[in-house]
């Protein structure tokens, strides 16, 4: 397998180098025509690039699936010093709880870019600027999937941001009540404060870790975890990560970026964000603050548990009271984020691997449900209100059905792979918190309203008034068809995510299964130590 | 030490030249320029005069660099070369050229007549190094005076416009009561202690005795305020926005970056060096300078329309972050400060050649409107820009981010972890004013740019707004850009790039200045 | 037989556009067909094991198999669940033929199919299902199905609503049947049905105790599900107002088979329920409940589908009863029986319903005897089976399950009483039915068809809104008015009828044990399988049924044929039970104002005051009012004067002395 640096820097470079190529609206003097009647923009060679190199990402990213040995520790590993004075490292490597993620946020990135190249009007203007900042966000994303150092990983995970604000300032939508812009700098000084605060977290543990242990400074993962901190260090710490994941979540009440943040990013831009972006906060809990902090992880798991819940309520009664097509998913995003922090603080790995599961399910359900309520407002004159929505379905038997598929997989129907791990999910919290468990169930009723109310209002009752139903063209299905693919391919088979996860989940949550197990359980694993040298090994 | 003065006063007064060489470089380029200055041709004056300053700070830049890894004390102790010195000598230098090349074509080095402008540039440069290498309280003073006497001119370079001289004025007024402060403060360190050398005022104070009396202790404060003044600590800051807005850009950019550079390697020397047996008494009074700075700092440069106000507050706040390192008073801090003194260099140069680039082509001023569009026209500007911005941010990819890392690492390891996270805080405030200067580059057309207020809807337009509208009216505008203002924006903007990727080279330059302070 | 559904339901979603005429659905019904005959292939292999041996469980592949949960796809064999999918598959088949021509012209004629055989997939994995996981995720995938064929004319609105409504529901009692699942799961630490039984008669929820908390909560919960799916009270809303589907749809799944899946479910947990008496207590009185109060609405109601939908739920009622008292083989007998005698009446119904041109109200009908004399005859062995008048297959299946709970005595008493007054009240609705559907003045549609031709109405629309219907997607009315004249349609009637007739022969008491025996592998731990018949009560209880369901025609006949006005002074004399049993005991107003309106209310109070007034206010505008201010207030100190400036200087550095001094 080729070193993972390529499968980090592979999507900017095309960007880079798309960014180079020779502006390519200049050959085409005419400019065809879309089947909305409108104008198409020519397709940009910016786009061809960037969309080979992410197709060539998304390949890499199924070979490290494909070759990742399930129940080994980090593999491909690549360490070299970044900044030695400092303890970081460059240290990147595929564990089992970012392989599957990799495939997920691959996958994705080439449908947005796929998407950004057949939309009804063409690629977006200046595209070569466009794709590069995609690309550039691509990078960052799986860097900060990839990082085995903290220093490393908070540094991508604020860098993703940046070209994310350049899309949606530059390329976003104005709609009603918004302005792109103050929309753009919301969400972005939202998310960066617990970025940054992050920030600050990241350093104090590798420096507090190292006066702690008397060693150098390094801020290694597989370091970091031979020093544990002391349990106050490590609980004001752990909040500062907690705020930064949480945000980019978005979890409630931190979300209040979400609705304009939503309203105005582009359709294939806002498939990545909402599918991806909030992943990495996740992932983060997972892979940064459960074993680096676990006294705290402890310490916070009711609080965790309860911001969960009410994010998950909180998300599910505003997705089934609000109308605008985009503002449902997005509040649904923040409840299914709900449950997937629920599983990760249930501090087990029933939990811990339904959480996984559920990252890449959600993000799989998300996007392509964004696209759709694109190309629904393609068809209802331009309105995302599901008011002015309905009757489609009949001239439009395709997109019906798969709107259905991925409207049933938001809501975690039993069968597909949403509910396999919103299953684990329940389970683990079930054992951790039974309360919780029970109550957090009424998000998944909730999550049956608003996803077929949503279907029902886009898709049945009688056609609205402006809506003009025809069927998705050969290229929107391009774009969708391979998600679905793979949501029905989850749907029959989860455990090719379960399965490579598993080893590296219960490395992660060890420590803090350990600390939250009553006494007189813990007997057989007693000796913390061997607990630490097992999940050093990971 | 002993030793050395011992021998001195065997052998006479001992000139070491190879120590002193860049400052004479320094001072007789300014001689040389004052000369041509003087004659009358034009090109002389315009091209020939920018040009022998340049390579008067090329020749102190080459001399620096030859001095590199010297480790001595000259002229009877006074000043000392070492690391510290040599590298805060290196910032300064590279601020100066970036200042030369920006002024090259303005109008305020024309109004002042070339030779006299480029002359008090490198007056002042010497100044400041003299004041980053100062090891007496004497050569912290007169090097002080040397950096501000003509700083407070070349702020009134402009000679036809009213805010540049008010800004020159009110600087030379509120600049002299901060001097006359930190004299204060000297004369009673000396007072105290007896002595004017900052290691013997260190022996002193170890020695004990005199540590916690009220002398020293008001003088120590005195010099805080003194210092602080220079360095735009809150809350003697006030005269940073005024003046920075009023004076030519390209003086702006040279002292928002060198005065900070000098001001800094004064604190380290005082306060780590001379008065590190206090530290107790004065860290928690730094320690909450530097918060207020950062608050107020990031606070005032909130919805500013004006882009040097708005850095003018910017440079508050950074001052405030640059605090935090001496505050803890380890290697690790002097170190992390400086590291973030090179890096603000290059970001601030960055903004700066930029501002000056736009104002001389839209004849807005330096409204953040005259950026609008920047992204399409003239890429090579906006790039360089949207990187400072981010970078004074502190965003990954630039070398801010790394001196961020670096400076909140050293107050954690200080014991200092609050400080840590109020640099985070001030960080976040102030994405509030760096953004919207990204936003109006990309995001907003320059069509739109007219239909923008000169100032924003935040506030009156400030009293003091550089450029009046007539004057900017009579200049011709620029069309196409400058050569050497792009060559300063694209390499500043590209170093704040590279170092944010590859921040090695920038340890290893400033590995040993925290080495340099002796006694820590 | 998975493969043979999910074949139909592919080709029939991937053709939709290319296969001629009626061969959609022609390849569902072949399918269903295969699939019946591989479930009559499963049922001899699985006699040829010997009786200790017909547990067979295979697992095909991992599934979510992680952190000590073992999801698997596995299927379990043994006589509960060949005898479900014999039922299943067999009354499939008939439906899918009957559909044949009931859907005819429709719009929607591929979709239909494919929803019809996935529905059937859906239904034969819930009853294979080897774990508890495959079993969830049939059980939803089921409700989803019935969520598609309700919705089937998705331009009606009243047909999404109760599509919604009916999807809502079912999640309810997914909800309560994975939650219990966790319950269970939390003491015997797997999924797999059998090695749960195993691990609790091993003492997984304690040695010999019985009731033990969790237990009670899983199997309550357990219930829950049971309770929605098979649409017993308070979670049965979503039934009637699923007759929105084609009547087809409500013949299999709301009346044949998915609504039965609740009686499955208990009789497949019952080494749980067996453990857990409060819980089957809970689920007996609910059955009770179910069948008195769903017959009393019966009563009232004038929609005919409705009116049948209510006497299935109180069939269901019958049979969730009998199941958790103990009478397993009863409750599936009767499950049986009535999956003949209902699908055959909602077969009836929606042959009135065609000759009707999609009026589905039985005050526009009347006279239908001699125009729909086929249906006559069938709704009438329908009907009587339904009564349990002998020798019709209801009489025995249903004394069977009121025997035993007489037998149990103590106050299963009042079950039996319950029981025998639900007869009584559903020979009086049922007839009620015939005799003012089929009896009295023949209607305009009824002497038309007597003529020989259909009735179509102009232009159709939606009796319960009164909109106009849309034609695009197709609708219940003049698509549908083949009336009982296509042969697909009277064959599948005629199998069905003879069903009804005799199926109840497999079981005479004191004469043969089909069902019992067969079943009786899968019951061997279960204490009231076997019980010693008092003769007594054997004869009374047939002597009474017989009794009660002549009674109850007798009446129905006197009231609706011989002398209407009685009705009419019934309803006024008696108007608040009237009103009750019209309103249905008000159960959609009581979950609407205590579910629904809270819930939206919520939502409203969410996005109109909290996220503007907390999160964008307070959070969003706290922060950056303060930020602001602060900024205002800088500004402010910055006047531009120098004189100021050199003020605060000094004030600076007063403070910072005054400071230093503090430490002297």
């Amino acid at each position: 397998m080729p070193p993972l640096s390529i499968l980090l820097w592979l999507p900017a470079a095309c960007g880079l180098l798309g960014a180079l190529l020779p502006a390519g609206a200049a050959r085409i003097p005419t400019p065809a025509t879309a089947p909305g009647g409108k104008v198409r923009r020519p397709s940009s060679p910016a786009g061809i690039v960037a969309l080979l190199g992410s197709l060539a990402a998304l390949g890499l990213a199924i070979a490290y699936i494909a070759d990742y040995k399930a129940g080994g520790g980090p593999q491909h590993v690549t360490d070299t010093m970044w900044i030695s004075s400092l303890g970081i490292h460059y240290k990147l490597a595929v564990t089992g709880l970012n392989v599957i993620l990799l495939g997920m946020t691959t996958l994705l990135f080439a449908a947005a870019i796929l998407a950004s190249n057949v939309r009804a009007g063409g690629p977006p203007e200046r595209p070569r600027l466009f794709y590069f900042q995609l690309l550039l966000a691509e990078s960052a994303v799986i860097g900060a999937f990839l990082a085995q150092d903290l220093i490393l990983f908070v540094a991508f995970f604020d860098l993703m941001l940046i070209p994310f604000y350049f899309l949606i300032g530059t390329w976003g939508r104005d709609p009603e009540g918004s302005t792109r812009v103050r929309a753009t700098t919301k969400l972005v000084i939202y998310t960066l404060v617990g970025s940054l605060l992050m920030l600050a977290g990241a350093v104090a543990t590798g420096v507090l870790s190292a006066q702690q242990g008397g060693g150098h400074v390094d801020f290694a993962f597989s370091a970091l975890q031979h020093m544990p901190l002391s349990t106050g260090s490590q609980e004001w710490i752990f909040l500062m990560f907690a705020a930064a994941f949480l945000v980019k979540m978005p979890a409630f009440p931190l979300h209040g970026w979400m609705p304009d943040g939503y309203r105005a990013m582009p359709v294939e831009v806002l498939m990545v964000f909402s599918g991806v972006l909030s992943k990495v906060g996740a992932y983060g809990f997972l892979a940064v603050v459960l074993p680096l902090f676990p006294r705290a992880a402890v310490h916070f798991q009711t609080v965790m548990l309860l911001v969960a819940l009410a994010s998950i309520i909180y998300g599910s009664a505003q997705a089934f009271t609000q109308t605008d097509a985009r503002l449902i998913a997005g509040y649904s995003s923040v409840a299914q984020l709900g449950f997937i922090t629920l599983g990760i603080f249930a501090l087990n790995s029933q939990g811990a691997q339904g959480a996984l599961l559920q990252m890449v399910n959600h993000a799989l359900v998300v996007a392509p449900l964004l696209f759709i309520v694109a190309l629904l407002a393609e068809r209802a004159g331009g309105s995302e209100d599901i008011r002015r929505m309905g009757g489609i379905a009949f001239r439009a038997p395709v997109l019906a059905s798969v709107f259905l598929i991925v409207a049933l997989a938001t809501l975690a129907m039993p069968g597909s792979g949403n509910f396999a791990g919103e299953f684990l999910i329940l389970l683990g919290v079930f054992k951790a918190k039974q309360a919780i468990a029970i109550i957090a169930f009424a998000g998944v009723v909730m999550a049956s309203v608003y996803a077929l109310r949503l279907f029902i209002r886009a898709m049945h009752n009688r056609v609205g008034p402006g809506v003009t139903p025809r069927e998705m063209t050969v290229r929107d299905g391009a774009v969708l068809v391979p998600i679905v693919a793979v949501i029905l391919f989850f749907a029959l088979y989860p455990q090719l995510a379960l399965k490579r996860s598993e080893r590296s989940v219960q490395g992660a949550v060890a420590q803090a299964q350990v600390l939250t197990t009553p006494r007189h359980l813990s007997a057989r694993v007693t000796d913390l130590d061997q607990v630490f040298n097992a999940t050093s090994q990971e | 030490m002993t030793f050395l003065l011992a021998t001195a006063h065997l052998k006479g007064p001992h000139v070491d030249f190879g120590g002193l060489s860049p400052l004479i470089a320094l001072l007789g380029g300014a001689v040389i320029v004052l000369m041509f200055g003087l004659i009358g041709s034009q090109w002389v004056r315009a091209q020939l005069v920018p040009a022998l300053s340049l390579g008067a700070l090329g020749a102190a830049l080459g001399l620096t660099i030859w001095q590199w890894g010297a480790e001595k004390s000259i002229v009877s102790g006074a000043l000392r070369i070492d690391a510290l010195s040599l590298v805060l000598n290196l910032v300064l230098i590279a601020g100066g050229i970036c200042a030369v090349l920006l002024a090259w074509r303005s109008r305020a080095a024309e109004e002042a007549a070339h030779g006299e402008f480029h002359a008090l540039l490198l007056t002042s440069v010497a100044g400041m190094s003299l004041l980053a290498s100062a090891q007496n309280t004497v050569a912290l003073f007169v090097g002080l005076e040397l950096l501000s006497i003509p700083l407070y001119v070349l702020c009134a370079t402009e000679m036809r416009r009213e805010h540049s001289l008010e800004s020159g004025l009110k600087y030379l007024i509120v600049g002299s009561v901060g001097s006359a402060t930190l004299l204060y403060g000297l004369a009673m360190i000396y007072g105290a202690t007896g002595t004017t050398d900052f290691s013997g005022i260190a022996a002193k104070l170890a020695a004990g005795g005199v540590s916690s009396d009220v002398l020293t202790l008001t003088g120590i404060a005195l010099c805080v305020g003194g210092l602080c003044f220079k360095a735009s600590i809150a809350p003697f800051h006030q005269w940073t926005p005024d003046v920075y807005e009023g004076a030519p850009t390209p003086v702006t950019a040279f002292m928002a970056v060198t005065t900070k550079v000098a001001a800094f390697g004064a604190f380290l020397r005082f306060f780590d060096v001379a008065l590190i047996e206090t530290q107790s008494s004065w860290a928690p009074a730094l320690a909450a300078l530097a918060t207020i700075t950062i608050i107020v700092g990031n606070v005032g440069a909130l919805g500013q329309s004006s882009l040097k106000r708005m850095l003018a507050y910017s440079s508050v706040a950074q001052a405030g972050y640059m605090l935090a390192g001496i505050v803890v008073a380890t290697k690790l801090g002097a170190q992390a400060t400086v590291l973030y003194l090179v890096v603000y260099l290059m970001m601030n140069m960055a903004a700066f050649a930029t501002i000056v680039a736009r104002e001389r082509a839209t004849g807005q001023g330096d409204s953040i409107a005259s950026l609008a569009g920047l992204g399409r026209e003239h890429p090579l500007l906006a790039w360089p820009m949207t990187l400072a911005m981010l970078g004074l941010a502190g965003i990954p990819a630039t070398a801010g981010l790394i001196g961020k890392i670096y400076l909140i690492e050293a107050t954690v390891d200080g014991g200092y972890a609050w400080l840590g996270v109020v640099i985070v805080l001030g960080s976040m405030i102030s994405l509030g004013y760096y953004l919207p200067v990204i936003a109006a580059m990309w995001m907003r057309d320059a069509s739109a740019a007219g239909a923008l207020p000169r100032s924003g809807g935040e506030g009156p337009l400030p009293a003091l707004a550089g450029g009046s509208a007539e004057l900017d009216e009579q200049e011709p505008r620029v069309r196409g850009l400058q050569l050497e203002v792009v060559l300063v924006a694209v390499v500043a903007g590209a170093a704040t790039l590279f170092f944010g990727i590859v921040p090695q080279p920038l340890f290893e330059l400033v590995r040993h200045t925290g080495s340099a302070l002796g006694l820590l | 037989m998975l493969a043979f559904p999910l074949a139909g339901t592919l080709i029939s979603a991937f053709g939709y556009r290319r296969l001629p005429g009626r061969s959609a659905g022609w390849i569902g019904t072949g399918a269903i067909f295969l699939a019946f005959l591989a479930a009559i292939a499963t049922l001899i292999s699985l006699q040829g094991h010997s009786p200790d041996h017909r547990q067979l469980v295979s697992s095909l592949w991992e599934y979510a198999s992680t952190a000590g949960v073992d999801a698997k796809v596995s299927i379990l064999v043994d006589p509960l669940s060949v005898f479900m999918i014999l039922i299943v598959t067999g009354v499939s088949t008939l439906i899918h033929l009957y559909s044949i021509s009931y859907m005819e012209g429709d719009e929607g004629f591929c979709r239909y199919f494919a929803y019809l055989n996935f529905f059937v997939l859906s239904m034969l994995l819930l009853v294979l299902a080897g774990n508890f996981f495959l079993l969830i995720v049939g059980w939803a995938l089921v409700g989803a199905a019935s969520y598609l064929l309700i919705s089937f004319w998705y331009r009606r609105t009243t047909a999404t609503r109760a599509g919604i409504k009916a999807f809502v529901i079912n999640v309810v009692g997914d909800v309560g049947l994975v939650l219990g699942t966790y319950f269970i799961f939390k003491h015997t630490h797997t999924l797999d049905l059998l090695k749960t039984f195993h691990a609790t008669s091993n003492g997984a929820f304690g040695h010999g105790r019985t009731g033990d908390g969790d237990l009670v909560a899983g199997c309550i919960l357990l219930l829950v599900g049971a309770f929605a799916k098979s649409a017993q009270i308070p979670l049965h809303t979503w039934l009637p107002d699923a007759m929105e589907g084609p009547t087809p749809v409500s013949s299999l799944i709301h009346a044949a088979t998915m609504v039965t899946a609740g009686v499955y479910l208990i009789a497949r947990m019952h080494p749980l329920f067996q453990l857990a008496p409060s819980a089957q207590d809970v689920g007996a009185i609910v059955g009770a409940a179910t069948l008195l109060i769903a017959g009393t609405i019966g009563l009232a109601q004038t929609d005919i589908k409705r009116v049948i939908a209510y006497s299935t739920m109180s069939q269901i009622g019958y049979m969730i009863m009998g199941v958790s008292i103990g009478a397993y083989a009863a409750g599936l007998f009767h499950l049986m029986t009535h999956a003949f005698f209902k699908a055959l009446l909602f077969m009836a119904a929606g042959s009135i319903i065609g000759a009707m041109g999609g009026e589905q109200s039985l005050q526009r009908m009347g006279g239908f005897r001699r125009a729909l004399p086929f249906t006559y005859g069938c709704f009438v062995i329908g009907g009587l089976a339904l009564s349990g008048i002998p020798p019709f297959s209801g009489f025995f299946s249903k004394d069977e399950i009121l025997l035993v709970a007489g037998e149990q005595g103590g106050w299963h008493w009042a079950l039996y009483v319950v029981g025998y007054v639900g007869a009584f009240l559903t020979a009086l609705y049922t007839f009620r039915l015939i005799f003012r559907a089929f009896h009295g003045e023949p209607v305009a549609e009824a002497r038309e068809l007597e003529a020989g031709h259909l009735h179509h109405a102009e232009h159709p629309t939606n009796p319960a809104t009164g909109e106009l219907e849309d034609t695009d997607v197709g609708f219940p009315g003049p698509h549908h008015t083949t009336a009982e004249r296509a042969l697909p349609m009277k064959v599948a009637m005629s199998v069905l009828a003879v069903g009804a007739v005799g199926a109840g022969l497999v079981q005479i008491p004191k004469t043969d044990f089909v069902i019992d025996n067969f079943l009786k592998p899968t019951f061997t731990d279960a204490a009231a399988y076997e019980t010693h018949t008092r003769n007594g009560l054997l004869w009374l209880g047939l002597a009474l049924g017989t009794v009660v369901g002549l009674a109850g025609i007798a009446l129905a006949y006197r009231i609706w044929v011989q002398r209407p006005a009685i009705a009419e002074a019934a309803r006024v004399r008696f108007k608040p039970v009237y009103e009750l049993f019209v309103n249905k005991w008000y159960f959609d107003e009581l979950i609407d104002a205590l579910v629904i309106k809270p819930t939206a209310a919520a939502g409203r109070f969410a996005s109109d005051v909290f996220e503007r007034r907390v999160i964008d206010e307070t959070i969003v505008g706290g922060t950056t009012g303060v930020v602001r201010a602060g900024s205002a207030a800088v500004r402010a100190v910055q006047s531009g004067f120098v004189r100021y400036y050199a003020a605060m200087l000094v004030l600076g550095v007063a403070g910072v002395g005054f400071y230093f001094l503090m430490q002297s």
